[in-house]
């Protein structure tokens, strides 16, 4: 590993240079590792090897306490986690809610809450910053985190809690504050309209990103999305309508694909870290 | 301090690198042993500067070159090796600090000091006597001089270095800048200014 010298340097260079060199003088007076540090590496690369071959799976390294104090160690990594994931991702949610928010404030539909902006809009936001939580194309570090000892897996679990969480959350906040506003909608049938195709639609969105890519995940969930929302507002073909109709307010079969979805996920996740070993 | 380096990738040296982590990707220890060999220093001094013991800082540098075996065939060569080396060493390092109850490397908790906080003065770094200078940058804290160190010493540019770090660009220069004014008011202290000791 060679260092190259500072160029473009500004007003201040030569301070900076002259810190440089300082540091450098002071490294240079540090000693050497021990000969012993590469033996006992190799001897337990050795040892590793050993295991993988007699259990056929990753060895586990020392994970920080992990075992001992599981919660602590989710905290540690959910905050972690927290800065490494796009800020558009939190404006995006926050922006597009409170717009949804005020729009059917505005303009409230009488087709029911199920066609309310905001229940419109909620499904497909959260599944827009899930398929962006994961992946080398969202995530300069992600070749490093395959070179730690937590799994990959656990890092996809927490930035879906985070993101999804966040949108949760703000979901909630603003159809609270709606029904507060309106007075005359139900509660129930507002969060019902918006919650169980918004896991879904996050659900689908992560499984396409794992398994594909993020783009192809925005793509699908808009588009199955789109179909619906279109349908809803203005449907050329009733039957069709009623078909969609069924299927978007089938909680049960949405939370059901959900799973489905978020155990492929997962499950590539894992497949992935194996072949990382 | 937005450009005070943009050290250009050695690339004859990373395709070396490369072509290493390959080798050791199908499992052939002599090509660990040779990238060994090239980053034992480096990787040595900027974990001695992170943890400043030694004996936790050779600890660390056995589970640093475990995690790199471990790791290599997911190097995927989306950066330089250096940085993904580095990475795994300030991620080895951190776990090493909180086993080991040693100061955060990279504490969420502490709170970082605005650019915006007032010059201690100007010093010559270059006329300061070594002595001052090891006591300057031995009162900064972890994440401070690791910072410096890999910035600096190591010759990252910001966008590496954060990625090493695994904070934003933006926290990189701040701390860097921050960790150069503390060592000023450091020197300070110590009767520097303008070149000369009082």
């Amino acid at each position: 590993m060679s260092v190259e010298p500072l160029k473009n340097l500004p007003d201040d260079a030569p301070e900076w240079e002259a810190l440089r060199q300082a540091m450098a003088a002071s490294n240079a007076r540090l000693p050497d590792p021990s000969p012993l540090v590469l033996q006992h590496a190799l001897a337990r690369i050795t040892a590793l090897s050993s295991v993988h071959a007699h259990n056929g799976h990753r060895a586990s390294m020392p994970t920080d306490g992990w075992q001992a104090h599981p919660l602590s160690g989710l905290l540690l990594l959910l905050r972690r986690q927290l800065p490494l994931i796009g800020a558009g991702i939190w404006a995006a949610s926050l922006i597009v809610l409170v717009m949804g928010m005020i729009l059917t404030y505005l303009f409230p539909y009488a087709g029911g809450p199920s066609t309310y902006v905001l229940a419109l809009a909620a499904p497909i936001v959260a599944a827009a910053g899930i398929a962006l939580i994961y992946g080398p194309e969202n995530d300069p570090a992600s070749e490093l985190e395959y070179a730690t000892p937590i799994s990959p897996a656990l890092i996809l679990l927490a930035r879906l809690v985070l993101v999804y969480g966040y949108n949760l959350a703000l979901a909630l906040a603003t159809s609270v504050l709606l029904w507060l506003l309106l007075g005359h909608i139900a509660f129930w049938p507002l969060i019902l309209s918006w919650l169980a195709p918004m896991l879904f639609l996050s659900a689908l969105a992560l499984a396409l990103s794992v398994i594909w890519n993020s783009q192809a995940a925005i793509i699908a969930a808009f588009s199955l999305w789109g179909v619906h929302v279109f349908d809803a507002l203005r449907s050329p073909l009733p039957a069709f309508a009623d078909f969609l109709n069924a299927l978007w307010s089938n909680q049960m079969l949405l939370v059901l694909l959900a799973l489905v979805c978020l155990a492929l996920a997962f499950l590539r996740t894992l497949r992935q870290e194996q072949r990382y070993v | 301090m937005d450009e005070i380096h943009a050290p250009q990738p050695n690339t004859r040296c990373d395709d070396a690198e490369r072509l290493l982590l390959s080798l050791i990707a199908e499992g052939k220890q002599e090509a660990l042993v040779a990238l060994y060999q090239r980053y034992q220093r480096p990787l040595f001094v900027y974990l001695l500067r992170l943890l400043r013991d030694e004996r936790t800082a050779e600890e660390v540098l056995q589970d640093v070159i475990v995690a790199i075996w471990q790791g290599a065939a997911s190097f995927a060569g989306r950066s330089r090796v250096s940085t993904w080396v580095f990475g795994i060493a300030h991620h080895q390092a951190a776990q090493a600090a909180r086993r080991h109850q040693l100061p955060q490397v990279s504490p969420e908790d502490c709170m970082e000091i605005g650019d915006e906080e007032q010059d201690a003065g100007r010093v010559t770094f270059s006329l300061a006597l070594q002595e001052d200078l090891e006591a300057a940058l031995a009162s900064l804290t972890p994440m401070y001089r690791e910072a410096l160190e890999l910035v600096l010493a190591q010759g990252f540019s910001y966008e590496e270095a954060a990625i090493i770090t695994a904070v934003p660009v933006g926290t990189v220069k701040s701390r860097v800048n921050q960790a150069r004014r503390q060592m000023q008011r450091m020197l300070v202290e110590r009767g520097w200014r303008e070149g000369v000791k009082s």
